[in-house]
């Protein structure tokens, strides 16, 4: 069967002024129908780019999405549209809820209207029907009194509340794949949980696949089917949440599972990963997580891993695994995990 | 649209919600708001007015100093005793006041016997503003687009080409522009009359004369709002419904980056009043700029009294306007004494 | 019937011809103001009204190229013992029909003298009986010296003599009972104007442009050949330039090199020098500690290289002045320099080293005679030549003299105000003299102290008193002659710069112009040439 978004060799470089910064190099994966993915990783390792470059968001900017890239969704080629497919594609295939619901919405439309505008767009319909179908979909994202908050414009309202009616506006069209870009980096932590219990049940009545860009594990592990970790632009792991949080292999997953705060690890320094990540103007041979890693041998700093399928579901790029390369033991407890699953 | 239709807007028990509907409270709001500006904007017209007489007679110089040669000192004791000028500043004020208040008069000019300030000005500003008003507009519309576009095509050559027309609208003074298009247009080619006043053709060249300053300005003021707006998340999710970029350009952006530049339309406006002075010589029309100047020049004292309220009247008046805009525009902009 | 129809075809191929031959008698003036208001007795009349009113109103003398001739009166006498002055008025009319009568005129003078109305050139009508006292309000308006006997005659009697009395009294008619109907209003648009020139004033934009048409009621309606006169209010000099190469003005003056040189190269087009009354000049205040010293004023007017600064200034196109008057003024035809040389020219002559001069008025004034260690104060009205004519003061005074020179600049009204009151050292302006030659003479007179330079001479007042009250035309140009050389040279209460000499430009088909600094002829004799 084939799987609804296939990527293929996606890079992404941006032009400047001082070079151009190679943001996304060279990632391939998939996302099956209903599927939930999470990409996961440290701040400018291109996870956004990624989702962005999905709806091809760069057109207008000095972004490019570099020869040789492929996007098939649904069985389209996404590289190939004219700007009148794209434009009819995007919100109707794919929606898109962006990381900071205080600056998501136009502050000088109504809500309703902005949620409408996406119906209008692609279902032809007059704008006053449009809001009203707005608030059966501000219902269905549980916004209280939607027939009056329908009228409201987005500084009336919390960000719990506008992240809810960016999620709608996302929705409206229902597409097949939804893709959040930090979803609830900017939320607080109770609002943080309502949004993704909201997003989870919407996933089920819906059926629609979602990517789940962020930077948090924590959030993952409950959402999420799959995940992929990202780093300086490539994907060093991928795998079932079993997979990572159980049987992770990249020392930089293990960087990130180890600076998870312990709950009974009081007294003791907090873990933190030294060093930072490699400047992206630059071409890299080699491992990219070579200079932060307590495992490097010579090798990774030469040559750039190849991809290792440990099982069907479970893929590393480390030279670790390498037969000739020595044992290494996961530094991280395993037990405990299992009230994750 | 609704100015106090908030989150929380409780329901009266006995189910008001429709008896006090949005509109009519809106409308009440803007209501009430205009009346205390008007009351507001008549207090700063009798300060300023006030201030301006006061300061006007500290001025070395006096009507007849400016106009004959020979003066007996008899011309100068019936002179003064014919225009009152003779008496201490504060009661030459209340006499002005008493005209104003019992009269309706501003006084007759002294330079130019005969003719009353108030006629004057009414019949002159309407010739200045003609010209002024459309050149303000001719010179915000053209400019919103154009410093949209030039956003739009940032450091593209349509960019460039706009900056260098909003820098030269900006440098250039007006009397040169207005003296080379004098030249050009009715001269070198001969499109149009050369002054005068009249027929449609004589305002065309003032006209544009007068607009680039405002092109250019709202231009530059229009391209880094529009810069700043595009650069926005709810822009790239309004990409990301789908829209087409202009349509994006017409829903979104424009609404927002339009407040910078409505700012200055009000200054804008009651500039072009008292600026239109050096156009009115150039192409000798028949406007209230050039009265103005001249009446400070000879201390035509009722005169310059008369303008002087005359612009500050026009000038409060652009701000309650641009503030009303404001607030249609800005949903995010509350009159004041709004409850929430 | 041939023949008729034959000669009636002649007729009006003949009439076409002519029609065809002959150019429209319309031309286009300008006028820097807008005229402040066409009642010739308001306070504030300025000289763009008294332009509009050489066309519109008919004063019963007008100078017509450099004479003076006989207009609205038909005929005069003088009584020298008497001093009376007696008129018979002209068959003339109103626009509206009603006949021109010596009443009229009358009534003019008792607005003039009115105190209520406070007449600015009033000083003009001192001259006459108890005008004077009516205007201060010590006597009624019925003893003014002005009678009208009947409808045909005007008597003036004077109370001094008077030789300039035809040039400069305002002999000008006013409806009494059309000023009366319209009030303080009268004189400030069409409506509330009444014509009885050549012209009648029928169109009036404020601050654009006046439009006056021939006046078929004019007695000598037949020899006014125009049509048409618009006058454009313009004070832009590029406007006008512009206006005047497409055939929008007709007539312009100006002084600038560039300007004159286009139209002097162009055939389509007439240039005729103007000389003007006006002196520009510099002007010291006698009171000052430093400059009551005689050499000191003499050495400073001396030290200014007159030459150079027309020709850094101006291109030269204005000549250099060595005394009060450029031949623009004089008595009769005859200017005051055809009888005398310009006096600074002559004591430059007997003062080679203008420094040395300077230092001996410093000794006899006890002060340094190291001039470096002096610093003047040069005040000067703000305007577009003021930081050009600093700096040359600067650098010739430096130069010459060695001293040091403090710029004051302030608006011309300030400025004006300062230096009645004395609050100033020395300054520079320009004047115009005027059609009485003894007008320029007078700002000089201890008593009237019109020009604030206070030096004073008796010997000066004597001369020109005694020269003011002489009818014999020699006699006065001998006498001012004598009183210029003594303000000029021998005290140097002014330094005189130079004289503004303009460039008149015409079409070249306009004809029978006036080129006559002071004249009031109006375009009654201007025609535009097939």
């Amino acid at each position: 069967m084939e799987r609804l978004l296939e990527v293929e060799n996606l890079r992404v470089s941006f032009h400047t002024y001082a070079g151009d910064v190679k943001a996304v190099r060279g990632i391939s994966f998939g996302v099956d129908k209903g599927e939930t993915l999470a990409l996961v990783g440290e701040s400018g390792c291109g996870k956004s780019v990624t989702a962005k470059a999905l709806m091809r968001l760069f057109d207008r900017t000095s972004g490019e999405i570099l020869e040789g890239s492929k996007i098939r969704f649904d069985g389209t080629d996404v590289m190939a549209l004219d700007k009148k497919a794209l434009h009819a594609f995007r919100g109707s295939q794919i929606g898109m809820i962006f990381q900071d619901p205080m600056t998501s919405l136009d502050p000088t439309m109504t809500i309703g209207k902005q949620v409408g505008e996406t119906l209008v767009i692609h279902k032809g319909i007059s704008m006053r029907d449009a809001e009203a179908q707005a608030v059966e979909l501000l219902r269905m994202v549980e916004i209280p009194n939607p027939e009056e908050r329908v009228k409201a414009y987005p500084h009336q309202l919390s960000g719990g509340m506008r992240q809810r009616v960016v999620i709608a506006t996302a929705l409206a069209c229902n597409p097949k794949l939804l893709i959040a870009d930090e979803p609830t980096t900017a939320l607080d932590v109770t609002i943080q949980a309502q949004v993704l219990d909201l997003l989870r049940d919407l996933k089920v009545r819906l059926g629609t696949a979602i990517i789940l860009v962020t930077h948090d594990l924590g959030i993952v592990a409950d959402f999420s089917d799959r995940i992929q970790v990202m780093y300086a632009g490539q994907i060093v792991e991928e795998g079932t949440k079993n997979d990572i949080f159980k049987r992770c292999l990249h020392p930089y997953t293990w960087a990130l599972l180890r600076s998870i705060p312990q709950e009974n690890a009081t007294g003791t320094t907090l873990y933190s990963l030294t060093g930072t990540p490699p400047d992206l103007l630059l071409d890299i041979h080699g491992c990219p997580f070579a200079s932060r890693c307590e495992y490097c041998m010579q090798i990774c700093r030469q040559k750039m891993p190849e991809r290792t399928e440990c099982s069907g579901t479970h893929a590393v790029s480390c030279w670790l695994m390498h037969p000739m390369a020595p044992k290494v033991e996961c530094p991280i407890p395993r037990g405990g995990d299992d009230a994750r699953e | 649209m609704p100015f106090f239709h908030t989150v929380g807007w409780k329901q009266k028990s006995h189910g008001f919600e429709s008896v006090f509907p949005a509109e009519i409270g809106k409308g009440r709001k803007m209501i009430k708001y205009i009346l205390r500006r008007i009351l507001y904007m008549l207090l700063v017209l009798f300060i300023v007015t006030t201030i301006t007489f006061f300061l006007m007679h500290c001025i070395p110089g006096d009507p007849l100093t400016a106009l004959v040669q020979k003066l007996p000192e008899q011309t100068k004791i019936n002179y003064y005793a014919k225009y009152g000028l003779d008496k201490p500043v504060i009661e030459q004020y209340l006499v002005f006041l008493k005209g104003i208040f019992t009269e309706g008069t501003l006084g007759e000019s002294i330079r130019f016997p005969g003719r009353q300030v108030l006629d004057t000005i009414q019949r002159y500003a309407g010739f200045s503003s003609e010209i002024g008003l459309v050149a303000v507009l001719i010179g915000f519309v053209v400019g919103i687009i154009l410093g949209t576009v030039s956003a739009i095509k940032q450091n593209r050559l349509p960019d460039k080409i706009i900056s260098i027309i909003a820098i030269l609208g900006i440098s250039l003074p007006v009397f040169l522009l207005a003296s080379l298009f004098q030249y050009l247009f009715t001269v070198k080619w001969p499109l149009f009359p050369t002054l005068g006043w009249g027929t449609p053709a004589h305002k065309i060249l003032p006209i544009l004369c007068m607009s680039f300053s405002p092109l250019a300005t709202y231009t530059r003021y229009m391209r880094s709002s529009v810069l700043d707006v595009i650069n926005q998340d709810y822009i790239t999710m309004a990409e990301a419904k789908g829209m087409s970029f202009s349509q994006v350009v017409r829903r979104h952006v424009l609404r927002n980056s339009i407040l910078p530049s409505l700012t200055i339309l009000g200054p804008n406006i009651a500039d072009v009043f008292t600026g239109s002075f050096v156009i009115e010589s150039i192409f000798a029309i028949p406007g209230l700029g050039s009265y103005y100047i001249t009446a400070v020049n000879d201390r035509d004292f009722p005169m310059i009294i008369g303008c002087a309220m005359f612009y500050t009247g026009i000038y409060i008046l652009s701000l309650l306007l641009v503030d009303i805009l404001y607030v249609i525009i800005d949903p995010r902009i509350r009159l004041t004494g709004d409850s929430n | 019937m041939k023949k008729v129809f034959a000669a009636l075809i002649c007729l009006v191929m003949l009439m076409a011809a002519v029609g065809a031959m002959a150019a429209t008698q319309e031309i286009t003036v300008f006028r820097q103001n807008e005229p402040t208001t066409l009642d010739r007795v308001a306070a504030t009349i300025d000289e763009a009204g008294k332009f509009i009113l050489w066309d519109t109103s008919e004063p019963l003398f007008r100078i017509i190229n450099g004479a003076t001739e006989l207009s609205g009166a038909e005929s005069y006498t003088y009584d020298e013992d008497t001093m009376t002055y007696t008129f018979v008025i002209r068959d003339n009319y109103w626009e509206d029909g009603v006949k021109v009568t010596a009443q009229d005129y009358l009534y003019s003078f008792q607005s003039m003298v009115d105190p209520s109305n406070a007449y600015g050139y009033i000083s003009d009508i001192y001259c006459i009986e108890n005008a004077e006292a009516i205007y201060a309000g010590q006597m009624d308006v019925a003893e003014l010296g002005v009678t009208a006997p009947d409808e045909k005659t005007l008597v003036i009697k004077l109370n001094e003599v008077t030789p300039a009395f035809l040039e400069v009294v305002p002999l000008y008619p006013q409806r009494k009972d059309f000023v009366e109907a319209k009030g303080d209003a009268y004189g400030n648009d069409v409506d509330n104007f009444l014509s009885c020139g050549p012209f009648k004033l029928t169109g009036w934009d404020h601050n654009s442009m006046l439009t006056l048409v021939k006046n078929d009621k004019y007695w000598d309606a037949d020899n006014v050949k125009l049509e048409k006169v618009n006058v454009l209010i313009s004070n832009d000099n590029n406007a006008r330039y512009s206006a005047m190469l497409n055939g929008t003005l007709d007539y312009w003056e100006t002084n600038d090199p560039d300007y004159i040189a286009h139209f002097e190269s162009d055939a389509g087009f007439t240039c005729v020098d103007l000389y003007t009354p006006t002196l520009t000049f510099v002007l010291f205040n006698g009171q000052d500690e430093l400059l009551k010293n005689t050499k000191i004023r003499q050495a400073l007017s001396l030290a200014i290289n007159r030459e150079f600064f027309v020709e850094a200034m101006y291109k030269s196109v204005y000549p250099p002045a060595y005394g009060l008057t450029s031949s623009a003024i004089g008595i009769n035809g005859v200017a005051l320099r055809d009888v005398a040389p310009e006096p600074v020219k002559v004591l430059a002559e007997s003062v080679p080293d203008p420094r040395a001069l300077f230092i001996e008025g410093l000794n006899e004034l006890g002060m340094d005679p190291d001039p470096s260690k002096v610093t003047v104060k040069f005040s000067i009205s703000s305007g577009a030549t003021t930081d050009d004519t600093i700096a040359l003061y600067q650098a010739m005074w430096g130069e010459i003299l060695g001293i040091n020179v403090e710029a004051d600049v302030s608006e011309w009204a300030s400025f004006w105000t300062d230096c009645k009151a004395g609050d100033f050292q020395i300054g520079t302006l320009a004047w115009s003299g005027e059609v009485d030659i003894s007008f320029l003479f007078n700002l000089f007179l201890t008593d009237s102290a019109q020009m604030p330079c206070f030096t004073y001479s008796e010997e000066f007042d004597e001369l020109v008193k005694s020269a003011n009250k002489s009818i014999d035309a020699q006699e006065r140009l001998d006498k001012y002659a004598q009183a210029e050389k003594i303000m000029m040279a021998d005290l140097a209460a002014i330094a005189p710069v130079c004289y503004r000499v303009n460039k008149a430009v015409l079409r070249s088909n306009i004809k029978g112009w006036d080129y006559n600094v002071f004249s009031t002829a109006g375009h009654r004799y201007v025609y535009v040439e097939d």
